[in-house]
C-alpha cells in the first residue's frame, strides 16, 4: 500500500477510536434522555471524572490497569443512582426541561471543578491495558488501546440491545420511554427504572473513561470538549435513538479525524461543528431520530 | 398605567412558577429615588473599595452581556449559549482593526457592534426556527465554532496565545486606561443598556416577546411575527455582547481564545439564571457572584469552579426565579 492510504487508513482508525468514546457519551445521553426527558450535558464529565479515579486507583493499588475498569465502573454506576437521586430528580420534580439543562450545566461545572481540587491542573494518563503493543497490518500500525476501545463499544452496544429487546426489564423501559404516564397507569415504577437509566449510565461513562485514559491525556478542563461531542453525537444520531447514538458518535470522531488531516485540530473542530449545524436545520431530527417536535 | 400583567411559560429558562396575577409595580416616585441611590451608591464605590475596581469593571461587562441576553432568554424564552460568538466578534474585531488597521477605538467598537447585529440578524432567521434543546445545541455549536476559530485562525487572531497589545479606549480627548476611568464608563454603558431593557420590557414589544415565550402560536394567531421579534431579540442581546466584547479587548489590552471559550459562553446562562432572569438587578448580581467567587481569599480560588456548580443546581431547583427574583417575591409579600 502507498504512504498516503495507510497514512489515510490510520487517521480513520484514530477517527473511529475517538469516535468510539462519544458514541459511548452520547449512548448514556441518548438513554438517560429516552426515560427521563433530561439531557444530561454532564455525562462528558462523568468521563473525565472515571478517568481521573482510574488513574489514581491504578496508582495507590498498583494493579494492572484493566483492573481499574472492574473497580471504577461498578462504583460509577452507584455513583450516578446517588446523584440521580440527590441532583436530577429533586430538580426534574420542580424544573423545566430548558431549565434542566441548565442544572445538568451545574453538575458538569460542580465535576470540573472537583476535578481541579483532586488532581490539580495537570494532565493525566495511564498505562495501556496490554502494554505498548501495536498490531501492524499490511502496514497500518493500530494502537492496541484503540482495540479496547472499539470492543467496549460493541460490548455496551450488545449488552444494552439484550437488556431492551430481550429481558422484562427492558420491555418496562420501553413502555416508560414510549409514554411515561401510561406505563405509571400499568403499575411500572418510573422512579425506580429511571435511577437505572442514571445507573447504566454511569456505568457507560466510567467505561468510557476507563478505556480512553491509556490513550490520550484528560485533566479538569477536558470535561467541556466531552460533553459538547457527546451531546452533539447524541442530538446528531436522534436523540432517544442508540443506534444514532452510536452512528453519531462515530462519524463525529471520524469527521474531526479526517478534516485535522489536511487543517489544524482547531479547524476540523469548526468543520465538525459546522456539518453538525447544518444537518441540524436541514434534518432537524438527526440521523435516525423520530420525533418531529424540533422546529415550529 | 401602574400594573402590568405577567406572563410566564413553561419554557421560560428562569422563571417558571405560573405568576399570571396582575401584580403592583412600584410607583414612579419610588422607582426614581431607588435608581437615585442606587447611582450614588456606584458613584462612591471605587472610593470604599479602591481594590475590587477591577473585579467590579469586569463584573461590569459581564452584567452587559447578561442583560443582552435576559431580553433573548428570559423575555422572549429563547436559550442560546453562543453569546461568545459575539463577544469575538467585538473584541477580536476592535482589536484587529486598531491594531493593524489604526481606526480609531471608538469608531472600531462601534462598527463591530453593527457587523455583529448583521450577523445575528442572518443566523437569527435561520436559527431560531429551532426550538428548546436543539436552539441551545446549535448555538453551543457556535460556541464551540468561536472558540476554536479564536486559537486555530493563528495569522489573524494570534492563535492560543491571544492578540495582544490592544489600545486602550479614546473618547475625543480622554483616553480610559485606569480601573476607575473603566469603571465610570462601564456605568454609563450599563446605565443606558439597563435603561433600554428597562423600557422595552414595559413597552408593547416587551409584552410581544413574553407572549412568543409563553404560547408562539398564540401569540402568532394575535399577529405577532413571532420570528421578526426574536431575530429582533437575538440581534439586541448580539450588540450588547459585542461592545461587552470589545470594553472587554480594550480594558485588558489583549484578548485570546480563553476569554470566547466554551466555558465563558456557559458562565454567561449561568450568571442569568443565577441572579434571576426577566429583572434588571439579577444579571448584576450574577455577574457580581460569579466573577467575584474566585476573589473571595486566595485558598477559597480553587475552590469557586466547584461552588458555583453546586449554587447553580441549588438555585436553578429551589429557587426558580433566581436569587434576585426570590428576594422580590419575598418583598412582595
Amino acid at each position: 500500500m502507498s504512504p498516503t492510504m495507510t497514512g489515510l487508513i490510520q487517521v480513520v482508525i484514530g477517527g473511529l477510536a475517538d469516535g468510539g468514546v462519544y458514541a459511548l457519551i452520547a449512548l448514556g445521553v441518548s438513554l438517560v434522555y429516552s426515560i427521563s426527558r433530561i439531557i444530561n450535558l454532564a455525562q462528558g464529565g462523568f468521563v473525565v471524572l472515571a478517568a481521573l479515579l482510574a488513574v489514581s486507583i491504578q496508582q495507590w493499588l498498583g494493579v494492572p490497569p484493566l483492573v481499574t475498569v472492574v473497580i471504577v465502573v461498578p462504583l460509577f454506576a452507584l455513583l450516578m443512582a446517588v446523584v440521580e437521586r440527590l441532583v436530577m430528580a429533586p430538580a426534574a420534580a420542580r424544573a423545566t426541561p430548558d431549565r434542566m439543562l441548565l442544572v445538568t450545566v451545574g453538575v458538569l461545572q460542580a465535576i470540573g471543578g472537583l476535578l481541579l481540587l483532586v488532581w490539580g491542573n495537570l494532565p493525566y494518563t495511564m498505562q495501556p491495558f496490554s502494554g505498548d503493543t501495536a498490531i501492524t497490518i499490511g502496514g497500518v500500525r493500530i494502537v492496541s488501546q484503540y482495540l479496547w476501545i472499539i470492543g467496549a463499544l460493541v460490548v455496551t452496544v450488545a449488552a444494552l440491545w439484550f437488556l431492551v429487546q430481550r429481558t422484562s426489564l427492558g420491555l418496562t423501559m420501553r413502555a416508560t420511554a414510549s409514554n411515561p404516564e401510561a406505563a405509571a397507569l400499568q403499575g411500572i415504577n418510573v422512579g425506580r427504572i429511571r435511577l437505572i437509566a442514571f445507573s447504566l449510565a454511569g456505568a457507560m461513562a466510567a467505561l468510557a473513561g476507563t478505556t480512553v485514559i491509556p490513550a490520550t491525556f484528560l485533566q479538569f478542563s477536558t470535561v467541556t470538549p466531552y460533553a459538547v461531542a457527546g451531546f452533539i453525537a447524541a442530538v446528531a444520531g436522534g436523540l432517544g435513538s442508540n443506534v444514532g447514538a452510536v452512528v453519531g458518535g462515530l462519524v463525529l470522531g471520524l469527521l474531526q479525524g479526517l478534516f485535522s488531516r489536511y487543517t489544524s485540530g482547531d479547524l476540523a473542530q469548526v468543520i465538525a461543528m459546522a456539518v453538525l449545524i447544518v444537518l441540524l436545520l436541514v434534518r432537524p431530527t438527526g440521523l435516525l431520530g423520530k420525533k418531529s417536535e424540533v422546529r415550529r | 398605567m401602574t400594573t402590568r400583567e405577567h406572563t410566564t411559560h413553561p419554557g421560560a429558562p428562569a422563571t417558571g412558577l405560573p405568576a399570571s396575577r396582575e401584580r403592583r409595580v412600584p410607583a414612579r416616585p419610588v422607582r426614581l429615588v431607588t435608581a437615585l441611590v442606587a447611582a450614588a451608591v456606584a458613584l462612591v464605590l471605587p472610593l470604599l473599595v479602591p481594590g475590587w475596581l477591577g473585579l467590579l469593571v469586569i463584573a461590569g461587562i459581564f452584567f452587559l452581556i447578561v442583560l443582552g441576553l435576559n431580553l433573548l432568554m428570559g423575555y422572549a424564552g429563547q436559550v442560546s449559549l453562543g453569546q461568545t460568538l459575539f463577544m469575538a466578534l467585538g473584541g477580536y474585531g476592535a482589536g484587529l482593526l486598531t491594531l493593524r488597521w489604526h481606526w480609531p477605538t471608538l469608531v472600531a467598537m462601534i462598527v463591530m457592534a453593527g457587523v455583529s447585529a448583521a450577523v445575528a440578524a442572518g443566523l437569527g432567521t435561520v436559527f431560531l426556527r429551532l426550538r428548546g434543546y436543539y436552539l441551545a445545541l446549535a448555538t453551543l455549536g457556535l460556541a464551540v465554532i468561536t472558540e476554536s476559530l479564536a486559537s486555530g485562525l493563528t495569522g489573524f487572531t494570534g492563535g492560543p496565545s491571544g492578540l495582544v497589545g490592544v489600545p486602550s479606549l479614546h473618547l475625543g480627548p480622554w483616553e480610559i486606561f485606569s480601573d476607575q476611568a473603566n469603571y465610570y464608563l462601564l456605568l454609563v454603558v450599563c446605565g443606558l443598556g439597563a435603561w433600554f431593557v428597562g423600557n422595552l420590557q414595559r413597552s408593547q414589544t416587551g409584552r410581544a416577546l413574553s407572549a412568543i415565550a409563553a404560547d408562539p402560536a398564540a401569540a402568532t394567531m394575535l399577529g405577532i411575527n413571532a420570528s421578526r421579534y426574536k431575530t429582533s431579540a437575538f440581534v439586541v442581546s448580539a450588540v450588547y455582547a459585542s461592545l461587552g466584547g470589545s470594553l472587554y479587548a480594550f480594558y485588558l489590552r489583549f484578548i485570546s481564545p480563553e476569554v470566547v471559550g466554551v466555558t465563558v459562553a456557559l458562565s454567561i446562562v449561568i450568571m442569568l439564571a443565577l441572579g434571576g432572569a426577566r429583572t434588571l438587578v439579577g444579571p448584576l448580581l450574577g455577574a457580581l457572584v460569579i466573577q467575584g467567587l474566585p476573589e473571595v481569599g486566595q485558598s477559597f480560588a480553587s475552590w469557586s469552579p466547584f461552588v458555583a456548580g453546586v449554587v447553580l443546581i441549588l438555585v436553578i431547583t429551589y429557587l426558580p426565579r433566581g436569587i434576585w427574583g426570590t428576594v422580590k417575591k419575598l418583598a412582595e409579600r
